[in-house]
């Protein structure tokens, strides 16, 4: 039984590995280290076999306690093998220096996995026990931010303040429908919008986001809520206006495609 | 995501993983409860929380499911990682015994940095060699190319050390080696003159021609 994770959420509550977690780590301990070897090959999550990223940090932070080098070397290739497929997924190659910033990514998390149980957070690597793709997006989206690259996913700047725009928000209504039903049409329709969405320039992006992603009201007149117009700092005309011009190049790139 | 931020960029971290680990989607109502927490971080937040979205909006779309190929092969951006991990823990180490000696952040590690005279010198009767020849080692005044892998293993074997971390030490630029002052005689601190080649660094280290047939046999 590995031992509880020490971290606690903003409530108080100790974080907890998921069960599945528990369960593999558990499995994992019994293993000779040829069968480790052997599941540690299984690459494809749908496998059977694969052993969670969640399980490999736990792996890792038990063989740096211990001093096992040889629990390590194993161990951690195949987690920053998996971490560097990760990036070239999210790190676009249009950037210029795309590689640079993946590799410096993926050293910098190596280094936190060093310095396990020390520096500012010390007990930051329970994150990555307990939901790893959460923790290590949270890692990456750090660095592209320090970086100043954090507007690597939206087109180059350009608006004019314009009157009011009026345009069919029915293209837009679809993110969020596509984000809480998973099926394949669904998929395949937030892939397209995410093609598109990603085309548009960024403040266009960020109001799409706060409003129809994540549910901000466009503005209100309760000068204490949180509004994309107050989030964006603009008024809730200029959040329209964005939205409706988001949703004209939407549009027309649905019907391209 | 550096190790040597201020309290505040450390907040802002600890801010981040929050709206993360919170839910897959970060929705107003989260983020409202995050930023009423750390309101310094505003602007930060929202930016952070909306990069979040998008990327699970990725993530439901599918739009990059990636398979890493099996095998033990790693690509050199891997193997650069490993040697920073390596890098890392050692300095850790080296912490834990001597907390004043903490390197700054992306600083290269000596592994031979920590040794005393004496300890230094046992360095050159296990490795079957002579101080001089450890000193060219320590004070990188080998060309690397020139060093074969086998050399690497048995000296990192010898000095029990990741041979990742005898590596990143030796083929690192020249001239950043942490090499405690007292090593240093008036005439005897590092040149900064042409690196030598591994078989030259052999021949004119005052070895015997065993220790010299034995290490460009390596």
């Amino acid at each position: 039984m590995a031992p509880p994770l020490i971290k606690k959420t903003a409530q108080g509550d100790l974080y907890s590995r998921p069960s599945s977690v528990e369960a593999q780590i558990d499995e994992v301990a019994k293993l000779s280290p040829p069968e480790l070897k052997a599941r540690l090959d299984v690459t494809n999550p749908k496998q059977e076999g694969f052993l969670r990223p969640e399980t490999l940090v736990h792996l890792l932070r038990q063989g740096i306690a211990t001093d096992s080098m040889k629990t390590f070397n194993v161990v951690l290739p195949v987690l920053l093998k998996r971490c560097e497929k990760t990036l070239e997924g999210k790190i676009f190659n249009f950037l210029p220096s795309a590689d640079k910033l993946r590799e410096d990514i993926l050293g910098q998390f190596a280094e936190l996995l060093a310095s396990d149980g020390r520096g500012d957070i010390p007990d930051e690597l329970d994150f990555y026990e307990c939901r790893f793709n959460s923790a290590f997006r949270t890692f990456w989206i750090s660095c592209v931010r320090e970086v100043g690259h954090s507007g690597q996913f939206a087109a180059v700047e350009s608006e004019e303040e314009l009157d009011e725009l009026f345009a069919d928000e029915e293209p837009l209504k679809g993110i969020s429908d596509s984000l809480h039903n998973d099926t394949p049409e669904t998929r395949l329709r937030m892939k397209q919008l995410l093609q598109a969405i990603e085309t548009l320039p960024k403040k266009e992006r960020d109001a799409v986001v706060l409003v129809h992603v994540m549910g901000f009201k466009e503005e209100s007149n309760d000068l204490d809520e949180e509004t994309a117009a107050t989030k964006c700092n603009c008024t809730g005309r200029t959040i329209r206006n964005r939205l409706a011009s988001a949703a004209a190049k939407l549009d027309r790139f649905q019907e391209d495609q | 995501m550096k190790f040597t931020q201020s309290a505040d960029a450390t907040s802002l971290r600890a801010a981040c993983y929050e709206i993360s680990m919170a839910k897959d989607v970060p929705d107003a109502a989260l983020l409202d409860e995050v930023v009423r927490r750390y309101p310094q971080f505003g602007s930060e937040l929202t930016e952070f929380a909306i990069l979040v979205a998008l990327d699970a909006l990725r993530e439901c779309a599918g739009a990059h499911e990636v398979v890493p190929e099996g095998g033990d092969s790693v690509s050199p951006a891997v193997s650069r990682a490993m040697s920073r991990f390596h890098n890392r823990l050692h300095a850790e180490s080296l912490n834990a015994a001597a907390p004043a000696k903490k390197p700054a952040m992306g600083e290269d590690v000596n592994p031979f940095s920590g040794l005393s005279r004496q300890e230094f010198r046992n360095l050159a009767a296990r490795l079957d060699t002579t101080t001089v020849f450890v000193s060219k080692l320590r004070d990188r005044e080998i060309e690397p190319d020139t060093m074969t892998s086998g050399f690497r293993e048995y000296a990192a074997a010898e000095m029990n050390v990741p041979v990742e971390l005898l590596n990143a030490h030796l083929d690192a630029m020249r001239g950043s080696a942490v090499v405690p002052a007292r090593f240093h005689k008036a005439d005897g601190k590092p040149s900064h003159g042409e690196r030598q080649t591994f078989e030259e660094a052999v021949r004119n280290s005052g070895m015997t021609e065993e220790q010299r047939r034995k290490f460009l046999e390596l």
